[in-house]
């Protein structure tokens, strides 16, 4: 029986991996690797063959064919040489095997980011030996005085305009849920981050430069981020404000309805029916439509990126003239064309 | 045994096509833009022997063999169509298009010349009437023709595709003059780029056909939609050079007459065999020194010419310096054949 294989092998796991010198490929097993490169690089061409090694193919085609071996058939451009001796994972030089080794690294941690960006889990081994997530924060003593005082001075900013303005949260964009995202705040956003049952106004969360597609509600476009925000309960009174949510990724294509109470996981259901709230509400609708109208521009960016990473050369393009009549055109040929 | 060697006189300019005689598997035909038609017997000396050199007037762009052996069709810049007798030497001008003569293909069932060129027009030669032929006018300049038994499959300009049945066409030749001839089914190419190369089965099942965008589509004739849905393409002929992925265009392709299975030569000096049913690569052959310009397997499948030239390319005044050879490999007998049922 073959090992269960894991969904995402570790590191090491990745590095036991053997893999052919003359393609990159990887095999689950040293035998399938050694049938590989019969198959594929020690192959004759003539007679169909399998030599174990490329030395053992120039000699095979030396005397049975009377032909000499050039290079190493499908092998990847500066690893055609005759020269190195490889059989399976035996005769690989070191500074090739180095490099092997660091693409994979390189490669096993990009790919871990962007799954945990994806998922919105921690990666693994990160918080190990009983370290908790920190996806709580520290709880904040405040008596019915202190917030009475704070409520009532944060109307006043409200009305009067003295809002600070909204504060930018340092998080990757490509990271949607981050330690960081976290503990941030408490420092970053000193206003908005104590506790209190009136919550400032979501403003500072939604950041011109996000996307909210005139789509509308039911097209989560970004439906793993989802539960992210679903997944913290409304808490009202909670010591939560809505700043020590994580900051939604610039991507997110929520839907303008997450507005509503009781809809958007950081806000106190009885926000929205507060009165008075309808100055709120204005403001938070201005951001819509100021956020709405860049939208579109952002969509299109994205869109001419991907075109661009093709990368493709066409040896030869033309919509309609064939190479040879583009050949007819040269100087040397002028006299043979009829007009 | 399978065996490779190149011809020891080779032709001093591009090689436009390389064609064995249907019954001589060693006689074979090398036209190219030095403006001559070449003869050589393959096996006769060890490098084959050049038989005879029929100079044109012009770059010659097209050879067919016709009835016999002794019997050849030119395509030609000067936008003639000529009938060469090999024994004598003697060219005789069958026709003349309003711009340069692209393609000749002799359909041997129909005893049937059809040239075609870039003035959009297919000439039909019926031989049993010589010095006569009618005049078809195609949707667009045509860039390759192919004969199965019954069909003719012409490629074109702005990816269409035409195929025609050969009875009407040989009734239409008959006629004379310029004739309106419908194609039996008229189609838009299934790969986005410019059509390259097409070649007809020796089943008369279907075709396949090229593009410069380094892919190679087969397609059904029957039009039912159950075989339509059989058709499919394939990317092929590309290389990964720096991160970049470079696309060569497919510039010939041929059908081995025993097997069924086909090559495909590529811009990347690349010829691969592939079974078009089972949608295997057969085999890839060791990479010629430059880009493939012609294909041609003998009647017998026992041999297949290899015409190498360098390629036109975008961005370059000139066509690239390079080995202009014809390579003529002898198959085993299993070299070619498709996967077993």
């Amino acid at each position: 029986m073959t090992k269960k294989r894991k969904r995402y092998p570790d590191l090491d796991q990745k590095l036991e991996r053997p893999w052919c010198f003359y393609c990159e490929r990887d095999f689950d097993d040293l035998k399938i690797l050694i049938s590989h490169q019969k198959a594929k690089h020690f192959k004759c061409d003539r007679c169909g063959r399998r030599l174990n090694t490329a030395g053992g193919l120039s000699v095979h085609m030396n005397q049975v064919h009377k032909e000499t071996l050039t290079h190493v058939e499908n092998a990847i451009a500066n690893r055609q040489g005759l020269d190195i001796e490889i059989f399976g994972m035996e005769g690989v030089p070191a500074e090739i095997l180095d490099s092997h080794n660091q693409q994979v690294t390189q490669k096993h941690f990009a790919e871990e980011a962007e799954r945990a960006r994806i998922t919105g889990n921690p990666i693994r081994g990160q918080f190990t030996n009983g370290v908790a997530v920190p996806t709580k924060k520290p709880r904040v003593k405040e008596n019915l005085d202190e917030l009475e005082a704070r409520a009532e001075k944060y109307r006043y900013d409200k009305k009067h305009g003295l809002l600070p303005a909204p504060v930018v949260l340092e998080v990757k964009p490509t990271h949607p849920v981050t330690v960081q995202g976290y503990a941030a705040p408490a420092i970053a956003a000193p206003p908005y981050s104590a506790p209190g049952p009136f919550p400032p106004p979501g403003a500072p969360q939604f950041l011109p430069g996000q996307q909210f597609p005139p789509g509308g509600p039911g097209i989560p476009g970004y439906p793993i981020s989802l539960p992210i925000n679903g997944g913290i309960p409304p808490r009202p009174g909670s010591t939560n404000g809505p700043s020590g949510l994580p900051q939604r990724p610039p991507g997110f294509n929520g839907p303008p309805s997450s507005f509503a109470p009781g809809q958007n996981g950081g806000y106190p259901p009885e926000f929205a029916q507060r009165p008075g709230g309808n100055d709120l509400s204005a403001s938070v609708d201005d951001l819509i439509a100021d956020v709405k109208s860049t939208a579109p521009a952002a969509a299109e960016k994205t869109e001419k990126k991907s075109k661009k990473d093709k990368n493709i050369n066409l040896v030869f393009f033309d919509e309609s003239v064939s190479p040879e009549e583009k050949m007819t055109s040269l100087p040397r040929y002028a006299q043979f064309v009829r007009v | 045994m399978s065996s490779q060697f190149e011809l020891a006189q080779n032709p001093t300019d591009v090689i436009s096509a390389v064609k064995f005689a249907s019954k001589t598997p060693t006689r074979l035909l090398v036209s190219s833009w030095d403006r001559n038609l070449y003869l050589y017997d393959t096996h006769a000396e060890p490098g084959g022997k050049l038989l005879q050199k029929y100079e044109h007037p012009a770059p010659v762009l097209d050879v067919c063999f016709g009835r016999d052996d002794n019997e050849a069709y030119t395509a030609c810049l000067d936008w003639e169509v000529r009938r060469i007798d090999l024994e004598t030497g003697a060219q005789t001008v069958l026709s003349t298009h309003e711009a340069a003569a692209r393609n000749v293909i002799f359909s041997p069932e129909h005893n049937l010349l059809i040239s075609s060129s870039w003035d959009a027009t297919l000439h039909l030669h019926s031989l049993s009437t010589p010095g006569e032929f009618s005049t078809v006018s195609l949707d667009s300049k045509s860039f390759s023709l192919s004969v199965s038994p019954t069909k003719l499959v012409v490629a074109m300009a702005s990816r269409s595709v035409c195929i025609y049945d050969l009875d009407t066409l040989a009734k239409a030749a008959a006629q004379g003059d310029t004739v309106a001839v419908e194609p039996w089914q008229r189609r838009e190419s299934s790969m986005k780029y410019m059509t390259r190369a097409v070649a007809c089965m020796p089943n008369d099942a279907g075709y396949a056909s090229s593009s410069i965008e380094g892919r190679v589509a087969v397609e059904w004739f029957d039009p039912s939609d159950e075989s339509q849905s059989r058709k499919y393409a394939f990317k092929c002929h590309r290389q990964t050079i720096d991160d970049k992925d470079m696309v060569y265009p497919v510039n010939a392709l041929a059908f081995h007459p025993v097997h069924g299975t086909f090559a495909s030569g590529g811009g990347d000096g690349v010829v691969a065999l592939w079974d078009g049913v089972a949608k295997r690569r057969i085999r890839q052959y060791q990479r010629f020194p430059a880009s493939i310009a012609t294909l041609a397997f003998s009647g017998d499948g026992k041999y297949v010419a290899v015409g190498v030239s360098p390629g036109f390319e975008d961005g370059l005044d000139d066509v690239p310096d390079g080995v202009m050879k014809v390579f003529i490999r002898e198959l085993s007998d299993t070299e070619a054949q498709g996967k077993k049922k």
